[in-house]
């Protein structure tokens, strides 16, 4: 991808097989797949974890061990694969390879007393790699008797084949031509083609246990071949599927399967409201390839019509904005997001949906407002735990527990607004853990909170596009932040103009703007209206 | 002046006489085509006026973003074929320019710049000679060419009387020699006396000179404001008509540089001169003061405050300003960034020296479309609001539709109750107030400027009277 190359990292996974004739003279085949680094990305890295029996760490011996290597170090471990570690890039000059080894020994403890050195760009030590994962990565478990299962690490697009899924099969055998069945979207199709990467595709007639492998069979929809999913012969399932209960699978999934949860939402408008539509139809092209990318269409009373989306990371998101810019030519005005309220009305009676600022009511007595709360995992170094407190506290979180999962390592769990997680949170954590910290939350219910509608004067007016809903406690700073960046955007007029932030009738914060002097243009001669109004 | 009867008359009478456009009734012009048809002018009395550019400059002044060519000194040697390449293609360009057989007279014509009193009078006879060749030029034509004062002695002002010039545009811009400075101006108030005597010395009882003055510069106290417009009444001879401008700092000029919109002081350490970098530029409130205040003192003194930024003694207006300010006016334009509008059509020529000296000589390539419709009336409306003689409504109406009018009218309601402008329910003539609305005249006119867009009819493309003609 070009911008794969611009950013100098892997957005998309790649995969080989390779034959190996050892030095113990026996031939290996060998099944390679390289992952994506980048945390954004790291429930596929999982997958494709999940799919292997070993991973070689490579390390960059100039750079030592950074954040993402110790979150898929971990990840791997958590796997039960048998880490190699590899020191790359040992030609360069800033190349420290026996201060990198010994960091690697005492931060993740895998022993490096025979770390291979080595150079992918030289051409040094490839093949004591090779050597390594022969003796050290325990060959596939053997095939447990059970139905085909396979289970897929990723998948893409193809404009003529449609959707090609990668798979690891676990167990049984799959033949060109077979129906196969995707456990978790109930997809059925017939495949066309399977094969081995090497990396190109090639065709082969069948694919055994422990083997990884490609099939395509006109699946349009790459959200019926998800990642992490379990593939099955659909014969196989109808047949076991008759001996069971009503609503137990037949043929038991492989494990880990989730769907991906978006971190980090914003409201995508086009500049042009013309280019709705195209969009749309933007949005939906790239959903073809990333099953990772969430959309929904969001009205605003300043922005128009546009869509309020969801994304692994910060990186994703970037990348998405920047393809619809770049591939599709729309300009984008990208907005903060927000989520989704609830009033309860007499007492319970009525419950009224806010999804715009402009439909909270004026709360009385016995109404009572509601946010969705998120649970919140936080895996952290724990030497980071007193900034994330401090994150969660700021942000209104709950504190449920901290763990400590090693003496280095925490999880911390909150009981957050997801009002608080949607917007900076992901990068706020990041930043603050300087990488090291991941999170993992899930939406647990409403809940009641005191919040108002953030209402915006201007000229005594009420502009109701800048009305927003906060928390009662965050209306002042809200409201100042507000009135200040009005105050900057707003041009001056012939009055003075007030800008207030309010709640009812309460002004919370306010600020005013100047009025002009003079606007006059001194000079009008012969050379037409360009320098006017 | 009571109008009624005698209007209906005249208009009558003057129709006979002309077979005109639609602007010709334009009540806007009609003190001169009184004057026209009193004094019998010629039957293709389709007035126009002449411009022609003279871009060299010493230097350039920090406050300029004109089409100008800094040459240093004119007794530099790369200057006399620089002068020599470019009149020979504003020659080229006046004798092959595409309106050559439209039946104008005209009444003024206007050497501006730059600086054209450092043209050779060779260079300056040539175009001149040249511009009567190709136009019928009025017996009682204008001619005005800028000078600034250092830049010309008693030889060079008698040649141009001699020549026909009967009008100057003296650039002074201040009297302090501080500020002259900081500027970047060659001169000093020494200089503009020396330069007032060669006027009054070539041109005596006849002279006929106007002055450009700037207001709001860095440095420039309301005390030091005052003491400028001193020094002009107690001139001998005054000036009969008077530009002042309220500086405009603009982007990419040395001035832009320092002061950009939310400082009022120069915060650069970098200027060749550590006396800028102390002068601050006047307060909004003080830039706005001193308009007023020239306004009314210059009035006091005689002065007609008939445009935004120009004043005159009764008689002395600049015929040539008017042209650009009249509906529908018609001027030509020769040279370097010179911008020209004949027929409807607006022809702005390149500002830099290379394109402008491959444009002239390129075969005549398609035109552009003449001006549209809206950009016509929304052109009037500026233009007249910005003079003391103002819009006609009803003139509005006749000729765009009564639609229009209202808009206009709509969108002045603002202005009117704040005193800015001033609706003469009478004959329907909108003015802006002197000083207050014209100094706020941008904001007015954008007012009327969005009613107007805001109609429905506005993005419709509609054919008879409404296209320019």
């Amino acid at each position: 991808m070009d911008l794969e190359r611009e950013r100098g990292i892997t957005i998309k996974l790649q995969a080989a097989r390779v034959l190996y004739t050892a030095k113990d003279g026996e031939t290996y085949c060998l099944n390679l797949i390289d992952t994506p680094g980048h945390v954004d990305f790291s429930y596929e890295v999982s997958r494709s974890l999940a799919a292997c029996e070993g991973a070689l760490l490579v390390v960059d011996a100039s750079q030592g061990i950074e954040a993402q290597t110790l979150a898929n170090v971990y990840l791997a471990l958590e796997n039960d694969l048998e880490v190699i570690p590899v020191l790359n890039k040992i030609d360069l000059p800033a190349a420290e390879p026996e201060r990198v080894a010994l960091e690697i020994e005492e931060t993740i403890g895998l022993d490096c007393s025979d770390i291979v050195h080595a150079s992918a760009k030289a051409g040094i030590g490839i093949e004591d790699i090779l050597e390594s994962i022969v003796q050290k990565v325990p060959p596939p478990p053997a095939a447990t008797g059970g139905p085909f299962r396979a289970l897929i690490f990723d998948s893409y697009y193809d404009a003529y084949r449609g959707v090609i899924v990668f798979f690891r099969v676990v167990d049984g055998e799959i033949n060109s031509g077979d129906k196969v069945r995707f456990l978790a979207s109930a997809a059925e199709h017939d495949v066309s083609e399977i094969g081995i990467m090497q990396p190109n595709q090639v065709p082969t007639q069948a694919l055994r246990a422990g083997e990884v492998g490609y099939l395509w069979g006109n699946i349009k929809d790459v959200l019926d071949a998800r990642v992490g999913d379990t593939i099955v012969l659909s014969k196989e399932y109808k047949l076991r599927k008759a001996d069971v209960k009503n609503d137990e699978e037949p043929i038991e999934p492989l494990p880990g399967y989730a769907d991906s949860v978006p971190m980090v939402y914003c409201g995508l408008f086009p500049v042009d409201a013309d280019d709705y539509e195209s969009l749309r139809v933007a949005l939906g092209k790239l959903r073809l390839n990333d099953a990772a990318l969430s959309y929904e269409p969001e009205t605003s009373g300043a922005m128009g019509f546009g869509f309020r989306c969801g994304f692994l990371g910060l990186l994703h998101m970037d990348v998405i904005q920047e393809r619809l810019q770049r591939e599709y030519d729309i300009d984008l005005i990208v907005t903060a997001p927000s989520v989704v309220y609830k009033v309860q009305k007499n007492e319970g009676k009525e419950e009224v949906i806010i999804d715009a600022p402009s439909k909270m009511p004026d709360l009385g007595r016995n109404d009572v407002a509601l946010e969705p709360y998120v649970k919140m995992d936080i895996l952290t170094p724990s030497e980071y735990n007193g900034a994330i407190i401090e994150l969660g506290q700021e942000r209104r979180g709950v504190l449920i527990d901290i763990k400590y999962l090693t003496p280095t390592r925490s999880t911390i769990t909150y009981e957050i607004p997801l009002g608080e997680v949607i917007t900076d949170f992901f990068d706020q954590l990041k930043s603050r853990t300087q990488g090291y910290a991941s999170m993992e939350y899930s939406i647990i219910d409403y809940r009641e909170s005191d919040l108002v509608r953030l209402d915006v004067k201007i000229n005594y007016e009420n502009a109701p596009a800048l009305a927003c809903i906060v928390h009662r406690d965050k209306a002042q700073q809200v409201g100042r932040r507000l009135c200040a960046s009005l105050k900057e955007l707003i041009p001056r007029q012939m009055f003075k103009i007030p800008i207030q932030a309010c709640i009812g009738v309460k002004i919370v914060a306010s600020e005013h703007i100047n009025p002009m002097r003079k606007d006059v243009l001194a000079k009008c001669y012969g050379g037409g209206k360009s320098k006017y109004v | 002046m009571k109008v009624g009867y005698g209007w209906i008359l005249l208009f009558s009478a003057a129709r006979a006489f002309w077979i005109p456009p639609t602007r010709h009734t334009s009540p806007h012009r009609l003190i001169s085509l009184i004057s026209g048809s009193v004094s019998g002018t010629s039957v293709f009395a389709n007035n126009a006026g002449v411009y022609v550019h003279i871009p060299f400059c010493r230097r350039r002044c920090r406050y300029c973003d004109f089409a100008i060519v800094p040459v240093g000194s004119e007794d530099r040697t790369g200057f006399a074929h620089l002068n020599d390449q470019y009149t020979t293609a504003l020659l080229h360009e006046i004798t092959h320019h595409p309106s050559a057989n439209l039946n104008h007279t005209i009444t003024s014509i206007y050497f501006g710049g730059g600086t054209p009193s450092l043209a050779p009078i060779s260079t300056l006879r040539a175009i001149f000679e040249k511009l009567y060749e190709q136009f019928h030029v009025a017996p009682d034509c204008e001619i005005t060419i800028e000078m600034d004062p250092g830049t010309f002695d008693f030889a060079k002002a008698t040649a141009l009387r001699d020549m026909g010039f009967n009008r100057i545009s003296l650039g002074v811009q201040s009297f302090n020699d501080t500020i002259l400075e900081s500027l970047g101006r060659i001169h000093r108030k020494i200089d503009v006396m020396n330069a007032l005597q060669i006027l009054q010395k070539v041109w005596g009882d006849d002279l006929n000179y106007s002055m450009d003055l700037i207001s709001g510069l860095p440095g420039l106290s309301v005390a030091e404001w005052v003491n400028t417009l001193e020094n002009v009444i107690h001139l001998q001879p005054r000036p009969n008509h008077l530009s002042l401008y309220d500086l405009q700092v603009e982007p990419g000029t040395v001035l832009g540089r320092w002061y950009s919109d939310s400082i009022t002081k120069s915060t650069s350490s970098s200027s060749s001169s550590s006396l800028v970098t102390t002068l601050s530029l006047p307060s909004d409130e003080e830039a706005s003061f001193m308009y007023k205040y020239a306004s009314g003192y210059l009035r006091y003194y005689g002065y007609e405050h008939y445009e935004v930024s120009s004043y005159a003694t009764p008689g002395h207006q600049s015929q040539h300003n008017q042209v650009y300010w009249a509906v529908d006016g018609e001027w030509y334009a020769f040279g370097l960034g010179a911008t020209s509008h004949v027929k409807g059509q607006l022809v702005a020529r390149p500002r830099t020296m290379a394109d402008y000296l491959k444009w002239v000589y390129e075969p005549a390539v398609s035109l552009p479309s003449p001006t549209s419709w809206q950009d016509r009336l929304l052109d009037i409306v500026l233009k007249r609001l910005r003079t003391k003689e103002g819009l006609s409504l009803p003139w509005i109406g006749e000729t765009f539709g009564s639609n229009y009018q209202n808009a206009i009218r709509r969108g002045a309601e603002l202005g009117v109750d704040l005193a800015l402008a001033h609706l003469d329910e009478e004959h329907g003539i909108l003015t802006l107030t002197d000083p207050h609305g014209l100094l706020f005249s941008n904001s007015i006119i954008s007012t009327i400027f969005a009613e107007l867009e805001n109609l429905p009819e506005w993005s419709t493309v509609k054919e008879n009277q409404k296209t320019a003609v």
